[in-house]
């Protein structure tokens, strides 16, 4: 007589938290339910165009930070957030009215950068309007090219009035790792091809045994 | 009755027929399944090498870094896609070729897989902001969690990292495993159980 060889034996001789929700049989359809209906969702998600979402990417960018918070310009309290990056610095300029106003967007807003020593004259970027529940979102990249601190000017126009808020940031560069990313990306293959090798000699032993 | 590293049990990996699916993958097809996640895994820490080497050996500036599958597909690289559908992979595969592991490396292996399931939760939060159109913190962007903590561009490979290594020990002890886990394995990963055991 055979043994059923279908699934493994349970390992009675461990019993961890894991362990034992694997043992539950309910645990045989929890996970391929649940990812089943993740791979829905991602799949609605991206078919609706909201998968190619411009800063979806954020994860894997870097989250930006609030440099400006909360600050009355003209008829909108104005925030900025901005991830200064060497080569790429996304800047958002998220608008609010003020003292429970009716909203009006602006017409224009445009984001200055300059480098605090003065070694080169200011750039000005327009930034565009990205949809939002409540309020505005503006957004623009800019380009630090060089790691230091920079004057950073925000322009705001519109009917219903504008105004300037000014902060400094700093630049930093890009993937503080360094080349470090390139030596850990090397790694696995160095890792696997290393247990590839123990295991074709762990292999030949075997095979040479009686 | 026989055991698992009888004549009769190892012919079963043989001919397989009336097994399921799922294991035969755990059994005679482990070794190849293995193989192929290995490259699905291999291929995307290639991708990372490639840009790792476009930024700080040819230099190209970090937009146009974007691996290789991105130099012909960009829009996998901007949208959220190709990094979701990987997690996804990731965690499906940890999950149904679990069963071919056993004793220490499974636990290895299932260390791997609940890294890589908060991973997953991490991505399908940012899922859940874009859908939703708030994101969390008051951030412009959608955030994960992690990104508080660290929030800059290596929290991906840090991930990817943290669920490889317990993936690669698993890996190890499944191919070299000792004596008493291999006579208990339902596949052909570490080579023919020892028939003198019988």
């Amino acid at each position: 007589m055979r043994e059923n060889l279908a699934w493994p034996p349970l390992d009675v001789t461990r019993s961890t938290w894991a362990e034992r929700f694997l043992a539950w049989p309910g645990s045989r359809l929890v996970m391929p339910l649940a990812m089943f209906a993740l791979a829905v969702a991602a799949f609605a998600v991206h078919m609706s165009g909201a998968g190619a979402h411009p800063h979806e990417m954020a994860a894997h960018r870097g989250a930006p930070t609030r440099i400006i918070a909360d600050q009355r310009v003209g008829p909108y309290v104005a925030s900025v957030w901005t991830d200064p990056e060497v080569g790429s610095g996304p800047m958002y300029v998220m608008l609010e009215a003020a003292d429970g106003q009716t909203f009006t967007p602006p017409s224009a807003v445009r984001v200055g950068i300059a480098p605090v020593s003065g070694r080169l004259p200011e750039v000005l970027h327009d930034a565009h309007s990205e949809p939002m529940r409540r309020g505005a979102r503006f957004m623009t990249d800019v380009a630090f090219d060089r790691a230091e601190r920079w004057t950073l000017r925000v322009l705001i126009d519109g009917s219903a009035g504008g105004g300037q808020l000014t902060s400094q940031v700093a630049a930093m560069p890009n993937a503080a790792a360094g080349p470090f990313v390139l030596v850990l990306s090397l790694l696995p293959f160095l890792a696997v091809t290393g247990v590839w090798w123990r295991a074709a000699v762990a292999r030949r032993r075997i095979s040479a045994l009686p | 009755m026989t055991t698992a590293h009888s004549p009769v049990a190892i012919s079963s990996h043989v001919a397989p027929a009336g097994q399921s699916f799922s294991a035969r993958l755990n059994g005679p097809w482990h070794e190849r399944a293995l193989q192929v996640f290995m490259g699905i895994v291999l291929a995307h820490w290639a991708e990372h090498l490639a840009q790792a080497f476009q930024v700080y050996v040819l230099h190209w500036p970090l937009a146009n870094a974007r691996g290789v599958l991105g130099l012909w597909f960009p829009w996998l690289v901007k949208s959220e896609a190709l990094h979701y559908g990987y997690a996804l992979i990731m965690l499906v595969g940890l999950w149904i070729l679990r069963r071919g592991f056993v004793g220490s490396s499974h636990t290895w292996w299932m260390v791997a897989f609940w890294i890589q399931f908060w991973h997953h939760i991490e991505h399908a939060l940012l899922q859940g902001q874009v859908i939703v159109g708030q994101n969390l913190f008051g951030s412009p962007v959608p955030m994960s969690l992690a990104q508080l903590v660290i929030p800059r561009l290596e929290l991906h490979l840090i991930y990817n990292t943290i669920v490889f290594i317990p993936m690669v020990i698993a890996m190890y002890r499944h191919l070299v495993p000792p004596e008493a886990e291999r006579v208990r394995m339902r596949c052909r990963c570490a080579g023919e159980p020892r028939l003198a055991a019988a």
